[in-house]
């Protein structure tokens, strides 16, 4: 029996530690091509680089684990920076604008939940139109148009969320970390973070141990959903003004990099380890191939070619086992 | 001479070191009707993908229609479908329901090449074949509108029209004296008359003995006995029913109302008015298992009835009350209720979790519970996955579950369908120690076979409603 348990646990570690020789041959691979890209300069940069990415990754990895998706994460990111970016260069307070946007994007986490676990839409097709609802929010937050520079009453806004450092990395570095940190937390040690990967497993046997589908699947959205907030702040400290295409694809990014990291396209199954390992990768990856001057083209397939490579590994796994079983 | 349709000569299939089919021997004749009758489950899958997908064998060998199909020498095997044209009728599955019993016969078939689909054609086709086979069913039906039996019905008749010779029913769910499936076996007989061959699975030997020219009963994945239709004797076929004496002993029912239905109507339920009391096992008996899912919704409260009320010791159910007392397990929990990508504690710890938040912040309380219910579970409490593990040890894994709650009233659907004989025995044994703990239980199955072996009390489900109501012993159960 323990020698079942030791295997069964190194399978379910398995691909996080696959993903992470990965990250390691790309870092190695890349280091020799450009010694400049294991500099500490690039490392802090690829870490900074990452930290959105990383936000919405996570959102989107809740949202997964309970075996649905959310497609307006994207939108909502760039909501988030466009109603934020507006209000700064209006001369209001940037927390008050930082929060209002959290507030905002946290109402539709909850108009998701509802849709999906209350009303029982489709959450391909929920997160669709709400995709759709806050891409046209952030559109006209500012008239159709860019915002201009928040200004410079925000420099501190800036510093935390872009340019301040703390230890010898950038503080949006350490909030990220703290937010993941978070959420691992809630996944694994409390109750909320268990019924989520149960509702994903197995949604009827869930709803007939008395958990509270309706409410455990709203919390996953509305965690999705400031993250996705957060990550558009992040965007408008970075820019220093609002754009409208910001968080454009967002949605399927924050798909890759979860499921890169192994969590489950259908399901209960996941650790946010393994999302950190996929925005890692990911990052890795763009800024790789950007100094060694491949074209965007040649990232996006690499990435393509990753994650159907991963999703089929997941598949065929799963599909093995219930065989087996 | 009669003609030989099916022959499995020593057939040996070991799967993952498991011998699920031991030499095991049979044959079928051309308009026999064959039962076979699994003591122990084991094998049957193997057998059923024996015959219909034509699977590898590890010794002995398969012929069908007098010619080789399967050896354990791969080289004298032959494609599945090529030459063994095998119908297969298992539950309602078989059927797309969105289609017309027609198209569901004519067009979902291998061989149809048609490009345009004339439904008014389909229709006039189908009522011919109806006639020639006996049928009396309108081909422009939908076939989710169609009852258990004629599902039956027409999954066999869709395997005739694809030209099998040989059709295996399996598990055809319907309870023994039901006139459905009298209905349906009346049907069996008038296509074996037609030199259509049977092989008919069922866990109930009275299912069998209804319908087959012989049995055999198969136990350790090994034919150990075929008996003749002129052969059926009690005392051939009494090893195979239950032993009263291994009936776990149950205590008496208390008198404090635990569950009350109160003229509840709600999609199909009509005025249900019914109650049941602390310690008593009461059997909701609905022949036509029309009414599992409208009592689902109600009792896990995800929809409210359309008139009249549910009280639960008193209080009417409702979200905030009423619901934590409920404990509800769906048939076939194995597949149903069972966290799939969850350790085997975690599985057990998830219903508990409800009344103690914290019981995954560390690892201390859950850890008193392993070694708690280690003595009634086993090993299989350190499993890091349900999957793989024995039938039985997901069966406690679910009731269990249940148990370390401590609902005050159970609920089961169809506890055991799709179970061998000592799985029941198992399920039974579960049951009581939820009655020796005085829960009030709840039974809703389709079946009286198993289900009023443990139950005080029966409750008929008619068209409108519960139409009457039985006193059960555990003598009347064996019936």
């Amino acid at each position: 029996m323990m020698r079942k348990i030791g295997i069964s646990l190194t399978m379910r570690a398995g691909r996080i530690i696959v993903m992470l020789v990965l990250m390691a041959i790309l870092f190695i691979v890349f280091s020799m091509m450009d010694p400049m890209f294991y500099g500490s300069r690039n490392v802090e940069n690829v870490l900074r680089s990452i930290a959105p990415i990383l936000l919405i990754g996570v959102g989107q990895s809740v949202v997964l684990i309970t075996g649905n998706i959310d497609l307006s994460i994207g939108s909502v990111m760039g909501m988030s920076c466009m109603v934020s970016a507006t209000m700064m260069s209006s001369g209001i307070e940037p927390a008050m604008a930082a929060v209002v946007s959290l507030l905002i994007c946290c109402a539709f986490g909850v108009l998701n939940g509802e849709l999906v676990s209350r009303a029982k839409m489709p959450s391909y097709i929920a997160t669709l139109g709400t995709m759709m609802i806050c891409r046209g929010i952030a559109q006209i937050a500012n008239q159709n148009y860019d915002t201009g520079f928040i200004g410079h009453g925000a420099r501190g806004f800036r510093d935390l969320f872009f340019y301040g450092r703390f230890l010898g990395m950038y503080d949006i570095v350490w909030i990220v970390f703290a937010v993941w940190g978070i959420l691992l937390f809630v996944l694994v040690k409390t109750r909320t973070g268990r019924y989520m990967y149960a509702i994903g497993n197995n949604l009827e046997a869930s709803r007939l141990s008395g958990i509270g589908v309706v409410s455990t699947v709203r919390k996953a959205y509305v965690i999705s959903a400031v993250c996705a907030g957060l990550a558009g702040i992040i965007t408008t400290a970075e820019t220093g003004y609002g754009s409208m295409t910001v968080g454009s694809l967002y949605e399927l990014y924050a798909v890759a990099v979860a499921v890169i990291g192994g969590i489950s396209t259908l399901g209960g199954r996941g650790l946010l380890a393994g999302t950190a390992v996929g925005a890692a990768i990911w990052g890795i990856l763009q800024n790789g191939l950007i100094r060694v001057g491949a074209p965007l083209s040649l990232r996006n397939i690499a990435i393509g070619i990753i994650v159907v490579v991963v999703v089929a590994i997941d598949v065929t796994s799963r599909t093995r086992r219930s065989g087996a079983n | 001479m009669r003609k030989e349709v099916f022959r499995a000569d020593s057939v040996t299939c070991t799967r993952a070191g498991l011998k699920l089919l031991d030499n095991f021997s049979l044959h079928v004749f051309e308009g026999e009707v064959l039962g076979l009758f699994f003591a122990d489950n084991r094998g049957k899958d193997e057998f059923v993908g024996l015959a219909t997908e034509n699977r590898a064998i590890d010794y002995g060998r398969v012929l069908f229609m007098d010619r080789q199909v399967n050896s354990y020498n791969a080289a004298n095997s032959v494609r599945p479908g090529a030459a063994m044209r095998i119908g297969y009728v298992s539950r309602t599955e078989g059927l797309i329901g969105d289609m017309t019993v027609a198209e569901n016969v004519f067009v979902m078939r291998r061989g149809f090449r048609k490009y345009i689909i004339n439904k008014s054609v389909l229709t006039s086709q189908f009522a011919a074949l109806a006639e020639e086979y006996g049928v009396s069913l309108d081909g422009s039906v939908y076939a989710r509108d169609l009852s258990m039996a004629d599902a039956y019905i027409i999954q066999a008749l869709k395997a005739v029209v694809d030209g099998s010779a040989l059709i295996i029913v399996r598990n055809a769910c319907i309870e023994y004296g039901d006139p459905e499936l009298t209905k349906f076996q009346q049907q069996v007989r008038r296509f074996a008359e037609r030199g259509v061959s049977f092989i008919y699975i069922s866990g109930d030997i009275n299912v069998l003995t209804g319908v087959c020219d012989r049995v055999a009963a198969v136990e350790g994945g090994r034919v150990i006995r075929v008996v003749d239709r002129s052969e059926y004797t009690a005392e051939k076929l009494r090893r195979y029913h239950f032993s009263p004496g291994r009936m776990p002993v149950l205590p008496e029912a208390g008198t404090a109302s635990m569950l009350r239905f109160d003229k509840v109507s709600f999609g199909s339920i009509s005025k249900f008015d019914f109650s049941v009391s602390e310690g008593e096992c009461v059997l909701l008996w609905d022949r036509m298992d029309r009414i599992r899912s409208d009592m689902r919704s109600l009792l896990s409260r995800e929809a409210k009835p359309d008139s009249g009320e549910i009280r639960v010791r008193g209080a009417q159910i409702s979200k905030s009350s009423g619901a934590a007392h409920i404990s509800y397990i769906r048939e076939v929990p194995t597949r149903s209720m069972i966290f799939s990508e969850m350790s085997c504690l975690d599985n057990l710890c998830i219903r508990a979790a409800e009344r103690v938040p914290s019981l995954w912040m560390g690892s201390a309380r859950r850890t008193v519970i392993r070694d708690e219910y280690r003595a009634l579970i086993g090993d299989s409490i350190d499993a890091d996955s349900p999957q793989g593990l024995p039938a039985e040890s997901l069966y406690d894994l679910v009731y269990m579950r249940e148990y370390i709650y401590n609902p005050r009233i159970l609920v089961l659907e169809r506890p055991f369908i799709e179970t061998d004989i000592g799985l029941r025995m198992h399920i039974m044994s579960l049951i009581a120690m939820f009655k020796q703990r005085r829960t009030a239980i709840l039974i809703i199955d389709s079946s009286t076979t198993d289900s009023a072996a443990v139950s005080d009390r029966m409750l008929i489900v008619g068209g409108s409603g519960i139409t009457g109501e039985r006193a059960l012993g555990i003598e009347e159960g064996m019936e």
